[in-house]
């Protein structure tokens, strides 16, 4: 006869385990039609934007994406900064071309988001407190230098990975940390 | 250790709920509409009692805004089965959307009914939605909600305070119902430091706490009022 | 719940949140502009932007938080002197009406009927060439202008406007006590426009009417004011004392609430004004002087006392508690002017100030200071009443209305339906509404032209409720511009310049920012911090600050009685007639929530309990207990209230607090076309207000009518709390204190003089305060 604290734990387990494997069948089946978490595959863009490419010739990842180190997103600079090179390099192909027409329509550029913590998480990410603790941005967006398209390297539909990071770094494990 | 507090001066506050609706706009609140309304289903994490006294022309009036006291020793802590609410060690009773599946136990537990259930996900008909806070998560429905003492803008304090190398200081967070007030009732800091503000307005003489005698230590000091209203026999003590 | 059932609903409920946010378009985007202006906040930073409020005429100055382009919160400026950093529920909620799903943003045609509110899209340019050709076609003695504002810079360029037309003066819509009150001010103050009364360094406050914490002139500042007189002075409490018919959320607030006869205010302070001159603290220069304004003898206190319902013993404390009180102030003013013999109430509650000498003291009552921006723009012509416009509309007048321009106004909703608005604009040929909704005055519009909101706005207006230092806001858009709405100012001005010769060139400002600009260029040399710069230069630094400001505290003496006006009461229409066909004075008051009836398309508003009924999403009619039982009415109730002007139904609230006789009814519901949320909601008090003014003026005695109740049905409204009669009472209040324990306070006993033993006040402005500036 299993004690109360024995049951417990036993229920804890295997419903945990059951929930997130669920939960993640739940989400590769709705990610395709809507925001990605990660497990699955990257979503197409309207311009083909080559991360490997710009990082050979040694851009900083907040050449672009300016908020990376001091604000809560890292965003992007808009597509005026990328005509100061592109008004030169490359200008003949194809999509530099659609790229430079969005500028001279003056509309914007509808990007599919390609990072996502999975909504369902309800937390609130901030990339300067990470950038302020000496995380650097290939730790949690992967080997960016060797993609050509952009994907989301890691799975952010349970908090394992966050969680991990946290605990091995000394960093806030309290769940009102990144949960309100 | 940060003990985070508020005292609330009921002298001064006059209902004017400028802080409800303050509340309402920070923290992405949604509004339930007549029906739900009528069932008790209105979400005011922070609501204004009014409290009469008396029968007529000799009515006393009273206004005492109450909101999640983030009880030293919550009622709603134990009673949650997923551990969804707990006291974090700087004094917040922290609520986890995420961990909570909806048995609204604690809600059921709360002496001071300060607690909220979204029995539906809200409901922002564009352009509304443009004024949500993006620092404030929405919450989906089936979890419970409480007043947070605006834990974003506390973080945001921190935050900038780690940038600077210094502490926070005291009077920098003002949650969003303090820093509407119009007759300034309503003051927020740490109550274990003996310099800060509102630890030095909770010793005063008219300070009280409500519900204290069920033993839940509650982090809300409230500043008792004059006695207000007729005497009906035409006396008053100065 | 068993193991299955627990992983089938988080399962469900997973599914169901990460549906939801599939909905949600800002997750799946990230967008990238095609240019940012240098300077410019990154995506997810917060900037806060100084701005004004302009959803009353308190002007109070706030901050706007910024992200993304969005605006997300108000929150007040604390440098602003209105205001000290605080914001009322109706000024927050200015965001959602910017964000209203149910704006007008393009010029509107009708295509229906008149009244049916059916209209189509059309472009400005169409818009604009058919009011302009219609006003170029239509004589200038048949035209009409309604507008909003008084006395600010966009009023005067339509008195401008319609002077240059050779059309009679414009209307405006106001707070009706306002012309009551003025009058009494200037007749015994002497000033052109409603006083300051300095509540936060006065000992004693008797306000008499004007519910100051409600909605009347400035709410922010005099809350704050009150805060100050009471916890801003370490060992020195004011006391504050409310006459008042009704217990607004002002009298709830008071350390005494008398109440007041309604219609008998003046009584009282005359009564209070008796026992002053009959006592040795009064000086005699100042009862000279009041006795020439009001040479007849005061009512007797006994006499006073029975007419005024209040007992003769309190009054006799009253009066000598003001004549012991250092710093002292009557306020006046509010539900006193609504009756009949309303200036008579204001004026003689004003008077005790005359008597007591506060004039120009501290703690007293102010000179209403401007910096007088608008001088030299409008013609010095009297606006036009709204009583003699109604008058102009039903065919009384001279001539009758051709052309109605409405400019920001809601007249068929904030005035008696007695006046018949509704019924003669249907037979006006062509009516212009300048709005931002769809509103019941828009039904019966012929041309809607959108107007911007107060975030969108460049906007330079003074308040109109003077807190005795000269103040004139400044904001520029705090957000772009949500659709193609335009500035009523800028409508005047393009409508000018279409109209051509000779009225272009009276208006030769190409927009309102270069109107404002010319302005402030000529009167630069008097405006505080002006020293060496030029206008534009100014108005930026003025934009940065939220307005111009005077540096010193109030400091206008009024000049006190000028003229031998001599006002008598004359007692009329008071609740003492129990034998009437109607047996019910009917009070109606304004909410914080709704304010003139503007708040009620928010459901933030609608939602927020009304402090002292609690009830959301509905209007009421509150009744006294007593009243109650004897018609049998429950809480809830639905009834039909009848005057001999109009009826409505509407449900009951009792009210301990209610005066038996009387019955009282919120402002601001009971709109027939105003959104989704505000719409065939609530009831108006003004559909039962008879035609009756006040004597001697233009104003409507809105508080002057009877009426008769009879129970329909029973009936259940939204509340969010409980009203309970006495503490016998079996309701309990639901949550915090029991009711049934004896009152702490009552245990307590009188509290020592020093409260605060040396601790720091509430109220002051040591601490640094938050100033949220772009995270670097």
């Amino acid at each position: 006869m299993k004690n109360r604290a024995e049951q417990q734990h036993e229920i804890s387990y295997w419903g945990r385990t059951f929930f997130v494997n669920v939960l993640l069948a739940g989400s590769v089946l709705l990610t395709a039609a809507c925001g990605n978490d990660g497990t699955a595959p990257p979503p197409s863009q309207p311009v083909a934007f080559n991360h490997q490419k710009h990082i050979e010739i040694e851009m900083e990842c907040t050449s672009c994406h300016p908020g990376a180190t001091t604000q809560t997103q890292a965003g992007l600079v808009p597509i005026a900064a990328c005509a100061t090179c592109h008004r030169g390099i490359i200008s003949d192909h194809p999509e530099i071309i659609k790229l430079m027409g969005y500028l001279e329509n003056n509309e914007p550029l509808l990007w599919r988001r390609v990072n996502n913590i999975a909504p369902g998480a309800l937390v609130q990410f901030k990339h300067k407190p990470h950038a302020r603790a000496g995380v650097s941005c290939s730790t949690c967006h992967g080997d960016v230098g060797q993609m050509s398209v952009a994907y989301q390297a890691v799975n952010t539909a349970d908090m394992s990975w966050c969680i991990t990071c946290h605990q091995n770094n000394g960093a806030s494990t309290d769940c009102l940390t990144c949960h309100y | 250790m940060t003990r985070w507090g508020m005292v609330i001066d009921t002298d001064i506050c006059t209902g004017c709920e400028g802080c409800v609706v303050a509340c309402h706009a920070e923290n992405n609140i949604q509004t339930v509409g007549e029906e739900e309304a009528a069932k008790g289903r209105a979400m005011h994490w922070l609501r204004i009692e009014r409290h009469y006294e008396g029968t007529f022309p000799d009515i006393k009036v009273r206004f005492v805004p109450i909101l999640c006291q983030h009880c030293g020793d919550a009622p709603c802590e134990p009673v949650c089965p997923t551990y969804a609410t707990y006291r974090t060690p700087d004094g917040l009773n922290a609520m986890v959307y995420n961990r909570c599946i909806g048995t609204r136990y604690c809600a059921n537990n709360c002496p001071y009914t300060v607690r909220f259930f979204n029995w539906h996900a809200g409901d922002w008909p564009a352009p509304l939605d443009r004024q949500l806070n993006p620092d404030v998560n929405q919450r989906p429905a089936g979890v419970m909600e409480k007043c947070t003492f605006c834990v974003q803008r506390i973080h945001d304090a921190q935050d900038i305070a780690k940038d600077k190398g210094r502490e926070v200081a005291d009077g920098e967070i003002q949650p969003a119902c303090a820093q509407s007030c119009p007759a300034q009732a309503i003051t927020f800091g740490d109550l274990n430091d003996p310099d800060s503000r509102v630890a030095q307005l909770a010793r005063s003489d008219r300070a009280t706490r409500i519900l204290n005698e069920l033993g839940t230590d509650p982090s809300v000091v409230y500043l008792q009022g004059e006695d207000r209203g007729n005497q009906g026999n035409g006396e008053h003590t100065p | 719940m068993r193991r299955r059932d627990f992983l089938k609903a988080t399962t469900l409920a997973a599914g169901v949140s990460l549906l939801e946010a599939c909905s949600d378009p800002e997750g799946q985007y990230l967008v990238q502009p095609a240019r940012r202006k240098p300077g410019s906040p990154l995506p997810g930073e917060s900037t806060w932007v100084p701005g004004m409020c302009q959803q009353c005429s308190a002007g109070c100055g706030i901050q706007v938080r910024i992200v993304d382009g969005n605006a997300r919160k108000i929150e007040g400026n604390p440098n602003h002197p209105v205001n000290l950093g605080g914001v009322c529920a109706l000024g927050q909620s200015a965001l959602q009406e910017l964000y209203n799903p149910d704006r007008i943003l393009v010029p509107q045609r009708r295509i229906g009927d008149k009244g049916t509110g059916t209209f189509e899209d059309i472009t400005w340019e169409d818009g604009l060439t058919a009011a302009v050709t219609t006003i170029a076609r239509t004589s200038p003695d048949r035209i009409a202008i309604i507008g909003a504002d008084r006395s600010g810079l966009t009023g005067a360029l339509w008195h401008r406007f319609s002077e240059a037309l050779g059309a009679p003066a414009p209307a405006f819509v106001e707070a009706p006590e306002l012309e009551v009150e003025r009058r009494a001010a200037q007749i015994v103050l002497g000033v052109t426009d409603i006083p300051y009364f300095d509540v936060s360094r006065s000992d004693y406050v008797l306000s008499i009417g004007s519910a100051f914490l409600d909605r009347w002139r400035s709410p922010v500042h005099y809350t704050r004011a009150l805060a100050e007189m009471r916890r801003g002075r370490p060992g020195r409490r004011g006391r504050f004392v409310q006459a008042e018919a009704r217990m607004s959320l002002t009298a709830a607030n008071a350390d005494e609430w008398l109440a007041v006869r309604p219609g008998t205010e003046g009584i009282l302070a005359r009564t209070l004004a008796g026992i002053l001159l009959s006592s040795d603290k009064i000086e005699n220069d100042n009862a000279a002087r009041y006795r020439k304004l009001f040479p007849e003898d005061p009512p007797g206190l006994e006499e006073g006392a029975a007419l005024c319902a209040i007992p003769a013993k309190k009054i006799e404390r009253i009066a000598a508690e003001l004549a012991a009180a250092e710093n002292k102030v009557v306020v006046a003013g509010g539900s006193a002017a609504g009756h009949q013999d309303g200036l008579f109430n204001v004026a003689a509650s004003l008077g005790l100030n005359v008597l007591l000498g506060t004039l120009g003291n501290p703690g007293g009552v102010f000179a209403p200071a401007s910096f007088g921006l608008e001088d030299g723009i409008a013609p010095k012509t009297e606006p036009t009443s709204m009583a003699e416009l109604a008058t102009r509309l039903r065919g009384e007048g001279p001539a009758p209305v051709d052309l109605l321009i409405v400019a920001d106004a809601d007249p068929v909703h904030t005035l008696p339906a007695s006046w018949q608005l509704h019924e003669t604009m249907v037979n006006v040929g062509m009516v212009i509404v300048l709005s931002s909704f769809r509103t019941d005055t828009t039904l019966l519009a012929d041309l809607v032209l959108p107007l911007n909101t107060q975030l969108e706005r460049f906007d330079a207006v003074a308040p109109a409720a003077s807190i005795g230092v000269p103040v004139v806001n400044f904001s520029e858009p705090s957000v772009e511009p949500l659709g193609d709405a335009r500035h009523p100012a800028d409508v005047v001005l393009a409508m000018a310049a279409a109209l051509g010769e000779p009225i272009a060139s009276q208006f030769p400002w190409a927009s309102f920012p270069r109107f404002v600009e010319a302005r402030i260029e000529e009167q630069l040399e008097q405006l505080p911090g002006s020293q060496g710069m030029t206008a534009s230069a100014f108005i930026s630094l003025a934009v940065e600050r939220g307005g111009i400001f005077g540096e010193e505290p109030p400091s206008l003496v009024p000049p006190g009685p000028l003229g031998s006006t001599i006002l008598t009461s004359e007692v009329t229409n008071t609740d003492a007639r129990e034998d009437s066909e109607y047996p019910f004075l009917l009070l109606p008051f304004e909410s914080i929530k709704t304010g003139d009836g503007r708040g009620a398309n928010r459901p933030w508003l609608q939602e927020l309990p009304d402090p002292m009924s609690t009830i959301m999403w509905n209007s009421w009619l509150e009744l006294s207990p007593v009243d109650a039982a004897k018609l049998g009415i429950q809480d809830g109730d639905r009834l039909s209230v009848q005057s001999s002007a109009g009826s409505l139904e509407i449900q009951a609230v009792i009210d301990p607090a209610v005066r038996p006789g009387v019955v009282g009814m919120p402002l601001g519901h009971g709109h027939q076309d105003y959104g989704r949320y505000a719409s065939g909601r609530g009831a108006n008090p003004l559909d039962l207000v008879e035609q009756t003014q006040v004597i001697r003026t233009a104003a409507p005695a809105w508080a002057a009518t009877r009426v008769r109740i009879k129970r329909l049905s029973s009936g259940a409204l939204s509340r969010f709390g409980r009203s309970y009669t006495n503490q016998e009472e079996t309701e309990k209040i639901p949550v915090g204190w029991a009711p049934q324990e004896p009152s702490r306070y009552a245990a307590a006993g009188p509290l020592p003089p020093d409260l605060t033993h040396g601790t720091p006040s509430p109220g002051t402005t040591e601490l640094p305060v938050v100033k949220r500036r772009r995270l670097k």
